[in-house]
């Protein structure tokens, strides 16, 4: 067994935890939206990579970009349509959202079958150091996850926009009353949070079967994360998908990749006990 | 109180067509039937929980699915060591899973190692400050866990394809027919509903409601709601476990389909249609949606998906009664006017002797 | 010297070191109606919540009827007699006023007595005639959230009576009500709690008039005075610090 392999492997799949848990992380972290439909935001994202990548044969850069918009409006939608009756109503929205998932998964279901796609890997080949292997595309997602996370960071704690979306989340009806206009700060926070995940959804497009159905697991794996880390804390799931990404990854060595997961849900579970703020949040009275 | 009338009405009439469905039905269709039934069951287990107790468990099939898979391996063990097992080169039953080969002692585990799982999974969660979304987050994550565990031991359950060509109704050694076991079930429904209705009707149950209303006033007076959410999670754990079991025989085949996420979003579905809260809107959406289901998702399965996830966003946003509740709601009163007025009348004059007497003292 | 019903030594409580409560001691006698006044912040809902076990304290002692109960629950304190009114109605919306009031009804709290409890005619009777003190009696079968607010609040005093605590702690329980409100609830306080130990956060002047012999007031936590009411009226400390509150509002 190769300890460095597996750490390696472990940062990779932090990677990727980290960039599925980002949008969640708004929408759920900030928020306060319990948001079923996100695994499915991951799909659409998956989709557009496939239809610009593969079937328009754009850069793998276009399909992002493209991801990021589409999954964008989709979450305005769900927000302006739905999301936005039921604030304060969390388990309503858990209902609500969970219906968005199905409505999606059957609509891209409809649209091209349900038959799984693939999209080829942008980035070829693989780095290798001694004894360790690390193919491009996840050393790709790994750096990629990083610069999103600081993106994010920048445009919460940095601009205008990010000042406002603290302020509404802190206090609905107090902005309100300072003459912030609310229901769009809400409408492009929950369209900001959507497209972070579809971007998610087209990069991790070449490493999965893209298929209507791929959603459900990217849900649970995101909630865990965020709330492993501490809700509405950037620096919580970035620490939380690393070590959600680690844990899974080096606890293979009990009865493989499923072993490993079942022991981590379990150890989250428990964190969730006794620590609902998450392992990293400080608390702040 | 009030609506006690238009309850019991509706509910004779919907057994009374039940009871007599076996007589103008292929035998296809009284299987589905049967299996719905069943569900109706499954349903007013988690009906108790969300309904009444206002706790939503995304992860109820984890009870659905030990109850079935104890009946389901214990099937699989009639005739020696089941070749799911001598695939993986295991010669000999278990001892831990010796206690299956006896059907009797089958039913009896069960029944209780599903309430043992609620109630140590109520005792840890309920005895912490965990509540609301987190409460549900969790029991996600569960359903997940329980999902991948049963793959992943498919040395035990079968794994992935599940346990497939299951007598069909030897619950009692005889081999029972379709329409005996469609009574039996149907008649461990009814009486299932009386239970939930004397439970939900007891103090017990005004208490969990007031839970599910305002959880932290409760405990002012006196309620430790803990205990409450707990007992109440054993109770809807057993009958979890009771509707996995009768559906083993029915439906010839248990996978992990039945434990995990699908079928504890299946429950919520048909609970949020027909209406939680009520006992009879638990019955009546598993019923309306499984029939639709299978009628319209042999023509257009792809828009009758699409048709069920709008149907959850309508009713969420505009009928948070769901069907039952809203018809009852519109329409319950007018027949109860009719039925009650006698009632009304008695407490009216009840009320009136009081003033009199407040008057004279 | 009269029994305490309520006493507390140095009672503390530390919000990540926003001292709400310091090293409080005070008092309550055996069916005395006592009001705590004091400006915002002063730590007044706080008192109330370590009273009745929703917040800890971090140092000191509370002792209802000599046993003490610091750092207990809730449900464990209100089943040693404490029963609490909170600022503005918190009842159960979606129930109906009589469930509202069973509910509340001491002595079924254990979950297989609550099981196989059964509504005596003497239950119903006892409910009814709570319902004709606090005048709901014709609203018995509507659901709570339908009731004016006015009618909330009474709701509310009428599950303390059907509870039967003790010690009974109104906080502000005139909010929202007219002057006519008002009155009547002070003769409720007076003829319901008859005998009974209350504790009453309030700010309506009239109000305190109306039922209290003795006052305490609160500031920053601290106590600051204690007296009749002519007494705390006149004392230069008290006018002090309400001129100044006064003057930073």
């Amino acid at each position: 067994m190769n300890i460095a392999q597996q750490i390696a492997d472990g940062i990779s799949v932090s990677g990727i935890l980290l960039l599925i848990a980002l949008g969640l992380g708004i929408t759920f972290g900030v928020m306060k939206v319990i948001n079923m439909a996100h695994g499915e935001l991951i799909m659409i994202g998956a989709y557009t990579s496939y239809v610009i990548s593969t079937l328009a044969d754009l850069p793998f850069i276009v399909a992002m970009a493209a991801a990021f918009v589409v999954t964008a409006i989709v979450g305005a939608l769900m927000e302006v349509l739905i999301i936005r009756r039921l604030y304060g109503r969390p388990l309503e929205t858990l209902l609500a959202t969970f219906g968005i998932s199905i409505i999606l998964q059957q609509l891209v279901r409809i649209i091209f079958g349900p038959a799984g796609k693939s999209v080829s890997n942008p980035f070829n080949g693989a780095l290798n150091i001694g004894s360790v292997y690390i193919p491009y595309l996840r050393l790709f997602i790994v750096g990629f996850a990083i610069m999103l996370v600081l993106i994010t960071a920048y445009v919460l704690f940095r601009t205008k926009f990010g000042m406002l979306v603290r302020t509404v989340s802190q206090n609905r009806s107090m902005s309100d009353c300072l003459g912030i206009n609310t229901p769009r700060i809400d409408m492009l926070t929950f369209a900001f949070g959507a497209g972070l995940t579809g971007i998610a959804g087209a990069v991790l497009a070449p490493l999965k079967n893209v298929a209507p159905t791929m959603g459900m697991d990217y849900l649970i794996d995101s909630f865990m994360t965020v709330v492993l880390g501490g809700v509405g804390s950037l620096l919580g799931t970035s620490l939380g998908s690393i070590v959600m990404g680690e844990a899974n990854q080096l606890l293979t060595v009990f009865g493989g990749e499923t072993g490993a997961k079942i022991i981590v849900f379990l150890l989250v579970i428990i964190v969730i006990r006794y620590k609902p703020e998450g392992l990293f949040k400080i608390e702040r009275r | 109180m009030r609506r006690v009338a238009t309850n019991n009405a509706f509910g004779v009439l919907l057994v009374l067509f039940l009871a007599l469905f076996p007589m103008f039905s292929s035998d296809f269709r009284l299987e589905l039937m049967g299996k719905f039934i069943v569900f109706i069951i499954f349903a007013i287990a988690m009906d108790l929980v969300w309904g009444y107790a206002g706790l939503l468990s995304l992860g109820h099939a984890v009870f659905f699915g030990l109850g079935g898979y104890m009946l389901a391996i214990s099937y699989s063990l009639q005739n020696g060591v089941p070749s799911f097992m001598t695939r993986f080169d295991i010669t000999e039953i278990p001892t831990l899973m010796k206690p299956l080969q006896s059907i009797p002692a089958a039913l009896l585990i069960g029944l209780i190692l599903p309430s043992i799982l609620a109630g140590i999974i109520g005792f840890f969660i309920f005895k912490s400050k965990v509540s609301g979304v987190y409460f549900s987050l969790i029991t996600l994550a569960l359903a997940k866990l329980f999902e991948m565990l049963v793959v992943n031991l498919q040395m035990y359950t079968g794994g992935f394809n599940g346990l497939m060509g299951l007598p069909r109704f030897p619950i009692f050694g005889e081999p029972m027919s379709l329409t005996a076991y469609y009574y039996m079930v149907l008649i461990i429904t009814v009486l299932v509903y009386l239970f939930a209705r004397w439970l939900t009707n007891s103090h017990f149950g005004k208490i969990l409601k007031s839970i599910r209303e305002n959880e932290s006033r409760i405990s002012f007076f006196s309620y430790n709601a803990s205990n409450y959410k707990i007992f109440i999670f054993i109770i809807s754990g057993f009958l979890s476990g009771l509707a996995g079991m009768l559906y083993v025989p029915i439906n010839g085949f248990f996978s992990p389909l039945d434990v995990g996420l699908n079928m504890s979003t299946m429950v919520i579905l048909w609970l949020a249609i027909g209406g939680r809260g009520t006992l009879m809107g638990a019955a009546v959406g598993t019923l309306i949606i499984n029939w639709m289901s299978n009628l319209l998702s042999e023509q257009y399965p792809e828009l009758w998906q699409l048709f069920i996830g709008v149907i959850i966003v309508m009713v969420v946003l505009f009928f948070p009664d769901g069907i039952y509740g809203t018809l009852k709601n519109r329409f319950g009163t007018y027949f109860d006017s009719l039925l009650n007025r006698k009632i009304d009348e008695n407490m009216e004059m009840e009320m009136e002797k009081r003033d009199y007497a407040n008057n004279l003292s | 010297m009269a029994m305490k019903i309520l006493e507390t030594t140095d009672l503390s409580v530390d919000f990540n070191g926003f001292k709400a409560i310091s090293e409080l001691n005070f008092s309550l006698n055996q069916g005395e109606v006592r009001v705590i006044l004091g400006p915002n912040g002063a730590g007044k809902t706080t008192l109330m919540d370590l009273i009745t076990g929703k917040t800890k304290p971090t140092a000191g002692k509370i002792k209802l009827s000599g046993t003490d109960i610091t750092g207990l629950e809730p449900y464990e304190i209100s089943k040693l007699g404490v029963g609490r009114k909170f600022q503005g109605p918190n009842i159960f919306d979606n129930m109906t006023v009589f469930e509202n009031l069973e509910v509340a009804l001491q002595g079924y709290h254990p979950v297989f007595k609550a099981l196989f409890f059964k509504k005596k005619k003497e239950i119903t009777d006892r409910i009814y005639d709570i319902l004709t003190k606090i005048n709901l009696e014709r609203k018995a079968l509507n659901y709570a959230v339908n009731l004016s607010h006015g009618e909330k609040q009474w709701l509310e005093m009428g599950m303390l009576l059907a509870q039967d605590p003790q010690l009974i702690i109104l906080d502000e329980p005139t909010t929202g009500m007219t002057a006519d409100e008002t009155y009547k609830t002070g003769e409720l306080i007076e003829t319901l709690f008859k005998g009974r130990s209350v504790l009453v956060i309030e700010h309506d002047m009239a109000f305190v008039r109306q039922i209290a012999r003795m006052v305490t007031v609160l500031h920053q936590g601290k106590f600051l005075a204690e007296g009749t009411l002519e007494e705390i009226e006149n004392n230069s400390t008290v006018q002090e610090v309400y001129l100044k509150e006064e003057s930073h509002a």
